[in-house]
């Protein structure tokens, strides 16, 4: 068989491997403190109490939490069991969840998980469903799933939700059921 | 079948004024108590105290139907909870127990069944058409 030079093909291909998996090693040791994880919480806190306010010292909303982890470098806090108030002067929302996820600097919080919210402006109301969004700077909340709504003298279901919380205007979509009871006549 | 007095509204969407106690329901709008069955473009829902005292549908046309013993149609129809009756307007239409009834405006009285039909005073009067064989005569003096 010839005998083949160091920088023969299979020479070649065999360095280059050799020098690939050189890099690959030196990359694993570069020193953690240059590429910190991102999955790294910043803070975690318990038993936590939240209030935003708006530019004119408004209190928009009130958020209480049994745990808070803020991931700083994602951006975003993770709520577990929040209980969320929102306030307009008075106020007209609470909602309460499993989990929840703040992001956009507060403006924009997720609650998620067996949701109960309680409207008090005019006649009482209670929505549940599974997923309801809050957007402060819109100021609306809204459910993009299936709800089911207990109000005055009946209960209603609809599969997805948008509630002004200015006007108080609930807007119900993609088919709706109502259920009324009749007052005695 | 959901107890007679219960109501059910059924539509594609519907916006909730919780302040006025008001749900008005749009698209495929569908009201129903017992054998009662409205259907229309909207149907206005209205709350006084908690309790449903009102709806108003409006359609091209609403219609009405109680089982086979009313049929009626017209462009507006307000069902009055308190007095128990349904007004309709609009090229207004009752056929009930066989009898009908056309007008601007027909009134049906749910307590006592009875109908009560008026003009507009302009032009439309009211045309009221008892059949040959009145179906109530022949229910109460069948030797005859």
């Amino acid at each position: 068989m010839r005998r083949q030079g160091l920088l023969s093909a299979t020479g070649l291909i065999l360095l280059s491997l050799i020098v690939l998996m050189t890099l690959h090693e030196w990359e694993d040791r570069v020193p953690d403190f240059l590429t910190q994880r991102e999955d790294t919480p910043l803070i975690i806190a318990e038993a936590v109490t939240a209030r935003s306010f708006t530019i004119e010292g408004q209190l928009e909303y009130d958020l209480q939490a049994e745990k808070l982890t803020e991931m700083d470098l994602l951006g975003e806090t993770l709520l577990e069991h929040p209980r969320l108030a929102l306030h307009d002067t008075q106020r007209i929302w609470e909602v309460e969840s499993q989990a929840g996820r703040v992001t956009d600097k507060g403006r924009h919080i997720r609650l998620t998980g067996a949701v109960a919210a309680r409207h008090f402006g005019g006649q009482p109301m209670t929505l549940h469903t599974e997923e309801l969004v809050y957007r402060s700077s819109q100021e609306q909340i809204s459910a993009p799933g299936a709800v089911r709504i207990t109000h005055p003298s009946g209960s209603t279901r609809a599969g997805a939700m948008e509630a002004n919380l200015v006007t108080g205007e609930l807007q119900l979509k993609n088919r709706v059921e109502s259920h009324y009871d009749m007052p005695a006549s | 079948a959901p107890p007679a007095g219960e109501i059910t509204v059924r539509a594609d969407q519907a916006t909730f004024r919780q302040q006025e106690g008001l749900g008005v329901y749009q698209g495929n709008a569908e009201l129903r108590q017992g054998n009662r069955q409205i259907n229309a473009d909207r149907i206005e829902l209205r709350l006084s105290d908690g309790a449903f005292s009102r709806a108003e549908a409006t359609g091209s046309p609403v219609r009405l139907r109680e089982g086979d013993i009313l049929d009626a149609r017209g462009q507006v129809l307000v069902y009055d909870v308190t007095s128990q009756t349904i007004t309709l307007t609009g090229d207004a239409y009752i056929r009930h127990e066989g009898r009908t009834f056309e007008g601007a405006r027909v009134v049906y009285d749910l307590g006592s069944r009875n109908v009560e039909a008026s003009g507009d005073g302009e032009g439309q009067r009211v045309r009221l058409v008892i059949p040959a064989q009145d179906t109530r005569e022949s229910t109460t003096t069948p030797e005859e």
